[in-house]
């Protein structure tokens, strides 16, 4: 039997001494990890013996403040009591519809406390995502409840911080439904609180909203700036979800304004980063693609397709994975390998048909049409437009009249064999502006 | 026009974040994430000394008034309604935040910390685990014998030479040498039982 022989702890202190790469030449510390890893904890507790403030006998108390104990635990006690008086309230405040909810708070004064303001907050959250226009109401509701709070009831500071929360939770709401005036304004509202808190962090928070409004505003140069700022906030606070949104949202505005090259920088550190979580990791592989594609890099923009494609198979992002395919064939024609990506083509659409994805289904059909265009087999146009027209039928969207139009024309032209580069440019621009006017029709202009 | 195929990720902020690699040398003090406790006291108790050096140490606050600004990023933790990923690391950066606010409310134009700004240099993040080490290394040192406490500042802070401690603490070299590592060996011990808490 074999006995495995490490280095005790007198020779590994002795490589201290040496020079960093005596350690990597030594036969055994090269390969073994245990003795590698205890090498490198000694040398971390020598490297922290050289630090100056180690030395330093503390100056100050070690022990815990008993006021400050009583105090903070006090003002756990009211908040946590507080709280469970609130959750009653706020369940009734927001029984029913909408339109009840201030009429009902009008006739109970007794719900207007800090701890309602906080479950109003807690319950913006869900609201966004289920009904914004809930949401909108919920923080005005919030907002109001907390500018009516007596501060001398409160610890210093506790009313402002709530109330720069509840306008935070506004103009966020507000940007959601696309009130973007009504959320600058809650953004002014909460910046004049901002030197009486004075919290970086909540700034950040504020900001990473302003940026969203901004970036939609095309104030694109003040965006970069306060997502750059915010992003670093995040980071010293080890806040790296947030982090990773305000970078994710510098790219992005960077990508907009046609700086492929920062943006793909941006992308590719969030995807290397092992801190952010692996979900907005695959998104910015999946971003950095697209940058690389603009750039015209497009081996490099196949590689991180792939391996966006792979990570997002591994997080189920389903939704994320089907666009990263698509994007994979999208750049598979560009680089005129047409039959490969007519390979693929059919299996995104038929995914996005399965996802609801509508739009998609019928931009995908466009790509099939331009690259069986390409390849001269225009006689097999009019099917792949077939199965997209088949599913606008069945599904009886908004959009469907404008899509079925376009669809038929990219058919018709192709049965004619008219069919040219620029009508199917003119579907893909018709199709990528549907989702904003889904009543647009569609016209062709005579060739 | 606007390519459909951009990923928009950004309301879609993750809740939860990954366990970070294990790095090399001294352990980590504690959990990547630390659980939120019921009692508010505990976790004062438990991270008052790292806020109170960084305050009384790095931004030279007396320590009255370092006590009051942890009150109140305490209060600040308290009443954010978001949830805090790394409590130290948010308490560490509130802190910092804390004092600089304190001394901008002084008015003080001079005698500000050399680093009173070290928050603009990208390399002071990670700001909390560097200083919970000191303040480890700090206890660790304090359990440890005088002649061992004085061996490791001879050789490891001042950097002199085995020979040289030898004459220092009237000694053969061979004793020194054999004195330095274990002493290293025995404060590395007590930091890492330190530090060996519910991970």
């Amino acid at each position: 039997m074999m006995i495995e022989q490490h280095y005790d702890e007198e020779v590994l202190a002795g490589f201290l001494g040496e020079p960093i790469d005596s350690a990597a030449r030594d036969k055994h510390l090269a390969g073994c990890s245990l003795c590698k890893r205890t090498l490198d904890s000694l040398r971390g507790t020598a490297t922290l013996l050289k630090h100056g403030d180690v030395w330093e006998p503390q100056s100050f108390s070690s022990t815990p403040r008993a006021e400050s104990l009583s105090f903070l635990r006090g003002v756990q006690k009211a908040m946590k009591n507080e709280d469970a008086a609130a959750d009653v309230y706020a369940r009734q405040l927001l029984a029913g519809s909408r339109d009840t909810w201030a009429p009902r708070l009008a006739q109970h004064p007794e719900w207007r406390t800090a701890g309602v303001v906080r479950k109003l907050i807690a319950a913006t959250d869900r609201a966004i995502d289920m009904m914004p226009a809930d949401a909108v109401e919920i923080t005005r509701l919030a907002v109001e409840i907390a500018d009516g709070l007596l501060i001398a009831d409160y610890p210093a500071t506790f009313v402002a911080r709530l109330r720069f929360a509840s306008l935070l939770e506004r103009a966020y709401a507000l940007m959601c439904t696309g009130a973007y005036t009504e959320a600058m304004g809650a953004l002014a509202a909460a910046d004049a609180l901002e030197p009486t808190i004075g919290s970086e962090f909540d700034r950040a928070r504020l900001n990473l909203v302003r940026v969203l409004v901004y970036r939609t505003l095309e104030r694109r140069d003040e965006a970069l700036f306060i997502a750059h700022d915010a992003g670093r906030v995040f980071e010293e606070y080890d806040d790296f979800g947030r982090h990773a949104a305000a970078r994710s949202a510098e790219a992005i505005i960077l990508y907009h304004a046609r700086r492929y090259q920062e943006a793909v920088a941006i992308h590719t550190a969030l995807a290397e980063d092992h801190r952010v979580d692996p979900r907005w990791r695959a998104s910015s592989l999946h971003n950095a693609a697209l940058c690389y594609r603009e750039l015209g890099a497009f081996d490099e923009s196949i590689q991180y397709t792939m391996k966006a494609i792979d990570a997002f198979d591994r997080q189920q992002m389903v939704s994320h994975r089907v666009k990263s395919r698509w994007n994979l064939a999208r750049l598979l024609a560009a680089q005129q390998r047409h039959v490969e990506a007519l390979r693929i083509l059919p299996e995104i659409q038929e995914e996005f048909r399965d996802l609801g994805m509508e739009v998609d289904v019928a931009l995908v059909a466009v790509d099939m049409a331009e690259s069986l265009l390409a390849l001269d087999r225009v006689a097999e146009i009019p099917d792949a437009c077939r199965v997209a027209m088949d599913y606008f039928h069945s599904a009886n969207l908004a959009f469907t009249e404008g899509a079925l139009t376009a669809l038929a024309a990219l058919r018709e032209a192709a049965s004619r064999s008219t069919l040219t580069l620029a009508d199917i440019r003119d579907s893909r621009a018709y199709f990528e502006c549907l989702p904003r006017g889904p009543h647009t029709m569609f016209a062709s202009l005579p060739s | 026009m606007l390519d459909p195929n951009v990923l928009e990720t950004m309301t879609g902020a993750p809740a939860t974040l990954p366990v970070t690699d294990v790095d090399a040398g001294l352990p980590p003090l504690g959990p990547f994430e630390e659980p939120q406790p019921e009692d508010i006291g505990e976790l004062y108790v438990r991270h008052r000394p790292l806020l109170l050096h960084v305050g009384c140490r790095k931004f030279r606050i007396p320590e009255s008034e370092a006590e009051s600004l942890i009150q109140e990023v305490f209060l600040s933790f308290m009443t954010t309604t978001t949830k805090v990923e790394n409590i130290r690391a948010w308490l560490v950066a509130a802190m910092c935040n804390a004092s600089r606010h304190y001394w901008r409310g002084q008015g003080r134009t001079e005698g500000l910390p050399d680093d009173f700004d070290e928050h603009t240099d990208p390399s002071s993040s990670g700001i909390a685990e560097k200083m919970a080490m000191i303040i480890t290394m700090q206890q660790a040192l304090g359990y440890l014998q005088p002649r061992c406490r004085e061996t490791l500042y001879l050789h490891y802070y001042e950097g002199r030479s085995a020979n040289d401690v030898a004459v220092s603490l009237d000694t053969t070299s061979r004793y020194a040498e054999k004195l330095i590592h274990n002493c290293l060996k025995r404060v590395r011990e007590i930091y890492l039982s330190i530090t060996a808490v519910k991970r």
